[in-house]
């Protein structure tokens, strides 16, 4: 079925933009501040984990690949296979653990849930009963607030995918997610007005930011009575307030081609997840977001995946065995469907003019999994790959870290790439997330 | 596939190691009565009725348990706050919301803070809202006379925004808001062009009403006393407690009397709090049903919307969009009839449900009409809300039935017990298509009696065992693959020694007379009202709400009110400063 927002509709999006000389000029204003830095970032992040063996790249002609010089497309189930003709802009690496899920934690708080708390916060859930909860916010929650942008978060199995969640806000709660196109379409360009010089449209718009200005204060009276936990939900209801404010009072000349109307697809569909990735781009194209987080969860079946009629996760991850070869072989040539999905997002972004070149000179992709073993459900040796030309870090590398086959030995905590990824943004941290594990990522910029 | 899947089960209940656990945090004891494991009140004996009265008699068992905090409304208050200011026409835009979080197990959970996203919605549903003014009664006072002159206009708006609002914001407004609405309101009368000054003040007054509708004091209720109080303790302000028993037991704000009440000093004691609690069940029973109902939902995880209903079209054709919209239905009518008098005997016994021709496959039943009519079942196939095909298939695969996916629910639903960790490495299964056993409790019992498994399994198959009859889409069934089911299994977990049961229509009566269960059920309940788990600080009201669920018998309703009539309603705990 291809009822998602057609190519066509959104290149004609961006070149009509072009042409009009808006777009260019709505991303330099938009990033005036730091017009070298990174600015826009995007985070996939699937199930079911990963295999080493195909996941890995090689050298070119066969063996073990060094730091650079290397392919991904080696074999027809190579994992990474579809990122071939983008690999000079990634940067693969290999042997990060979630050691904040289970370094002196006891039990240790892993699996799916911490799989999801952890990834992207570096903090374990809070306890064994309260898994799904944690202490501090996720990385793409904190560029936003960075950006002074609003995130797009998207899970596409919506809260019938259970109640699992990457992205978490300051207090360590998770951020509830979309799912639903028409909803999002509504959402994000239901208050859409074109520009306008007409009196009245201006009289609304005054109007419209009088209520933000109501309610800001109301918020802020109200916080002058909180601490803690209390205070926290008023300071993130002023933070959403002061994105709601900002997109109000954009100048008019700020505009993009509003879609005709929601996407369309299903669960069902091999393109669905492009159609949810295109809905991101066409945010992205119009200035109204430069954080997109899409949760690549799209259920167990996935027939076009070429594994027969088998449940992802019951059969593929947890069939998964090390020493098994066709069960490697089976896990990444699921895995090799997503690397497919992030190859599109990719073109998607190259496919946007900006400034001398596209769009995706200035993003960085984080690509995640919940998992590093699959079978197990365990946290260590997780799969992470940054795509895009934003950040000040080198590119085309191949990062290997080392790892531990078994969990019970965590090495490299991932918290110092999260660290590394929020200070490309300017953040300038000293760590991320589980105060353990302070610091950069060591090697990241190569 | 299939037997592989339903073999996997075990393993994917080893998945979610993190589920597994000792017990409550916060050192509450897990197993019942004591919630103070150590706090010094006596933690003792399941069954034991708690702390003793001498214990709570001092100054430290006096301080409130609860922190000042302040509360979002669920999508269900929301729901019934914007009907009732607005009327029935705007009931349907609180699903505009992105739908409630359940941090703790209910969407009541006073964690709950607003998104950016939740900040953007609430906008499209405020507008939305503003748009129906026509149904407030308050409108009746912008007539005519009001367009006489500018000045009219704006005291005509004043009234509206001070009468509105207060019913709004569940409390009369401070003059702050009241200048800020009117600001709000001129910027809205310029909206429309000079000259009409009736339309001016409509859309002047639309505007006003749209910052209200958004306004953290709307969405939030507060439970923080007056403004400047100071000290270790708060005493809550009137409103705040009105708001407090109307939310609780009907899930809306204050009706006009109960306003009135808060107004008038009519809420200084918990008798006077009780006669208004019982006056709100008396005359808006609807309400109080729609709350129990979701508290039952949210409580046992019902939800028809969950993978786990995601059927195996192959093997159950009959769990098509029609069958579970009618398992929906049933549920909601059996749990708002329960409502009327709800008993947790009640809940877990009562062989009547509500059939239509959609969900009578349930029950093999033919039926030909599209209503839903009050059917007695077969009692020795259904008791309660544990066979209601809703709850079963929850607790089910796609392909099979799960004893270990029901015996957890039992352990930790009505137990409030959790799982045995799982052993670091669950040993591979071995292919499931290869096991010879022909029924589901075959296969799941070849892999419990591995040593590794069974201690674990040990602690929660003998419950889910006795759910055998009812297939993955809760349909009964005598024979598996032809093979007779058997549904032996046993009450395990509580203070006395493991009780056999033949089935789950004998372990739902054994459920209802258990006093771990009430205890758990209590303690869910308060969960549910109060929105919050409970810790030790809260040991003695928590005795308290006990001793009466068991003089009650067990009525749900009754614990309810306590809970929001209890002394401890009326004060709080200063907040804290961030850790």
């Amino acid at each position: 079925m291809k009822s998602r927002i057609s190519r066509r509709a959104l290149m004609a999006t961006f070149s009509g933009l072009a042409c009009a000389g808006y777009f260019k000029g709505l991303l330099r204003d938009a990033f005036a501040a730091d017009p070298t830095g990174p600015q826009r970032l995007v985070v996939l992040s699937n199930p079911h984990g990963c295999g080493a063996d195909l996941w890995r790249p090689q050298a070119v002609g066969g063996g073990p690949a060094q730091e650079t010089g290397w392919t991904l497309d080696y074999d027809p189930d190579s994992t990474l296979g579809p990122l071939e003709a983008h690999k000079d802009s990634l940067l693969i690496i290999e042997g990060l653990d979630l050691t904040c899920n289970y370094q002196g934690v006891d039990p240790i708080l892993t699996g799916h849930n911490g799989g999801n708390v952890a990834p992207l916060t570096g903090r374990h859930g809070r306890s064994e009963d309260d898994s799904m909860r944690t202490d501090g916010p996720s990385i793409d929650h904190v560029v936003a607030k960075q950006l002074g942008t609003k995130p797009l978060y998207f899970k596409p199995l919506g809260y019938a995918g259970g109640a699992t969640a990457v992205s978490y806000d300051d207090a360590g709660e998770q951020i509830p997610y979309e799912y639903d196109f028409r909803d999002s379409y509504k959402s994000w360009f239901g208050s859409f007005m074109a520009p306008s010089n007409d009196p009245t449209a201006k009289a609304r718009s005054a109007a419209d930011l009088s209520v933000v200005s109501y309610l800001k204060d109301d918020a802020n009276r109200l916080r002058s009575r909180l601490a803690g936990p209390e205070r926290a939900k008023m300071e993130a209801h002023l933070d959403a307030l002061n994105l709601l404010e900002k997109r109000l009072s954009r100048p008019a000349a700020i505009t993009c081609q509003k879609p005709a109307g929601a996407p369309t697809g299903s669960l069902d569909d091999e393109t669905y997840l492009q159609t949810c990735m295109d809905f991101g781009l066409e945010l992205f194209a119009c200035g109204l977001t430069q954080v997109f987080t899409l949760f690549m969860d799209i259920g167990q079946t996935m027939p076009w995946v070429g594994l027969g009629d088998v449940k992802m996760h019951d059969d593929i991850a947890h069939g998964y065995r090390p020493d098994d070869p066709a069960s490697v072989r089976k896990l990444s040539k699921l895995q090799r469907w997503y690397a497919a999905q992030v190859a599109y997002m990719i073109e998607g972004l190259k496919a946007m003019p900006e400034g001398d070149g596209t769009a995706y000179d200035n993003t960085i992709i984080l690509w995640t999994n919940e998992l590093g073993d699959p079978a197990r459900h365990m946290n260590n040796n997780l799969p992470f790959v940054l795509a895009g030309g934003g950040g000040t870090y080198k590119k085309g590398r191949f990062l290997q870290l080392g790892y531990a086959p078994e969990y019970r030995d965590p090495q490299n905590a991932h918290n110092g790439l999260l660290c590394s990824l929020a200070n490309q943004f300017g953040l300038g941290l000293s760590g991320f997330g589980d105060p353990r594990f302070p610091g950069e990522l060591s090697g990241f910029l190569g | 596939m299939r037997q592989t899947l339903s073999a996997l089960a075990l393993l994917l209940f080893g998945c979610t190691a993190n589920i597994v656990g000792s017990g409550d945090q916060n050192g509450v004891d897990p197993q019942g009565p004591g919630l103070v494991a150590g706090g010094g009140a006596s933690g003792g004996n399941v069954g034991d009725p708690g702390t003793t009265p001498a214990e709570c008699a001092t100054a430290a068992a006096q301080k409130p348990g609860i922190s000042a905090r302040i509360r979002r409304l669920t999508r269900l208050e929301l729901e019934n706050t914007l009907t009732d200011l607005l009327g029935e026409e705007v009931r349907p835009l609180a699903a505009e919301l992105e739908p409630d979080t359940f941090a703790i197990g209910y969407s009541t959970g006073d964690e709950r803070g607003v998104s950016s996203n939740y900040v953007d919605a609430l906008k499209i549903v405020a507008e939305g809202a503003a748009a129906k003014l026509a149904g407030a009664p308050e409108t009746a006072g912008l007539g005519a006379s009001c367009s006489a002159d500018d000045a009219s206009a704006t005291a005509c708006a004043k009234t509206f925004l001070e009468t509105f609002g207060a019913r709004a914001l569940r409390r009369p407004l401070a003059q702050a808001e009241l200048d800020g609405l009117l600001v709000v309101y001129t910027a809205g009368a310029a909206t429309v062009p000079c000259g009409d000054r009736g339309a001016a003040l409509s859309a002047g007054v639309e505007y006003a009403v749209r910052a209200l509708l958004q306004s953290p004091d709307f969405i939030f209720r507060t439970e923080l006393g007056a403004v400047g109080a100071s000290g270790d303790v708060v005493t809550l302000t009137p409103y705040e407690v009105a708001s407090a028993l109307s939310y609780a037991l009907t899930a809306s704000p204050p009706d006009t009397a109960l306003a009135q009440q808060a107004k008038s000093g009519g809420l200084t004691t918990p008798d006077q709090l009780a006669a208004e609690g019982r006056r709100l069940l008396e005359t808006q029973p609807e309400r109080f049903a729609r709350q129990a109902e979701r508290f039952v939902r949210e409580w046992l995880s019902i939800d028809l919307g969950s993978p786990a209903w995601k059927k195996d079209g192959k093997l159950y054709p009959e769990a098509g969009p029609a069958f579970k919209a009618a398992l929906d239905r049933e549920t909601e009518l059996f749990l708002r009839d329960w409502a009327q008098n709800p008993s947790l005997s009640a809940l877990l016994q009562s062989a009547k449900s509500f059939v239509s021709k959609d969900n009578a496959p349930a029950y093999g039943l033919s039926i030909t009409s599209a209503d839903f009519m009050p059917t007695e079942l077969d009692p020795a196939q259904r008791a309660g809300v544990l066979t209601l095909p809703s709850y079963l298939g929850s607790r089910a695969h796609a392909d099979s039935s799960s004893p270990v996916l029901r015996g957890v629910a039992v352990l930790k639903k009505f137990l409030c017990l959790e799982p045995p960790p799982v052993p670091a490495m669950v040993p591979p299964l071995p292919p499931a298509d290869q096991s010879d056993a022909k029924t589901t409790r075959e296969r799941f019992a070849q892999h419990t009696a591995l040593a590794a498994c069974s201690s674990c399994h040990q602690a929660f198959d003998p419950m889910g065992n006795a759910f055998e009859h009812y297939d993955a889409i809760g349909r009964y069934r005598d024979e598996e693959n032809g093979e007779p089911v058997d549904s032996s299994g046993a009450l395990v977990g509580t203070a006395g020694s493991d009780a056999p049961v033949a089935d789950a229509v004998a372990l739902s009566g054994l459920l209802a007379t258990t006093p771990e269960v009430r205890a758990c059920v209590m303690r869910q309940t308060y969960r549910f009202i109060i929105g919050r788990r409970e810790t030790d600080a809260d040991a003695c009201v928590m005795s308290r709400y006990r001793q009466l669920f068991e003089q009650r018998q067990g009525d749900v309703r009754e614990l309810m009110l306590a809970l929001v009539t209890d002394p401890s309603v009326f004060s709080r705990a200063a907040m804290a400063p961030a850790p």
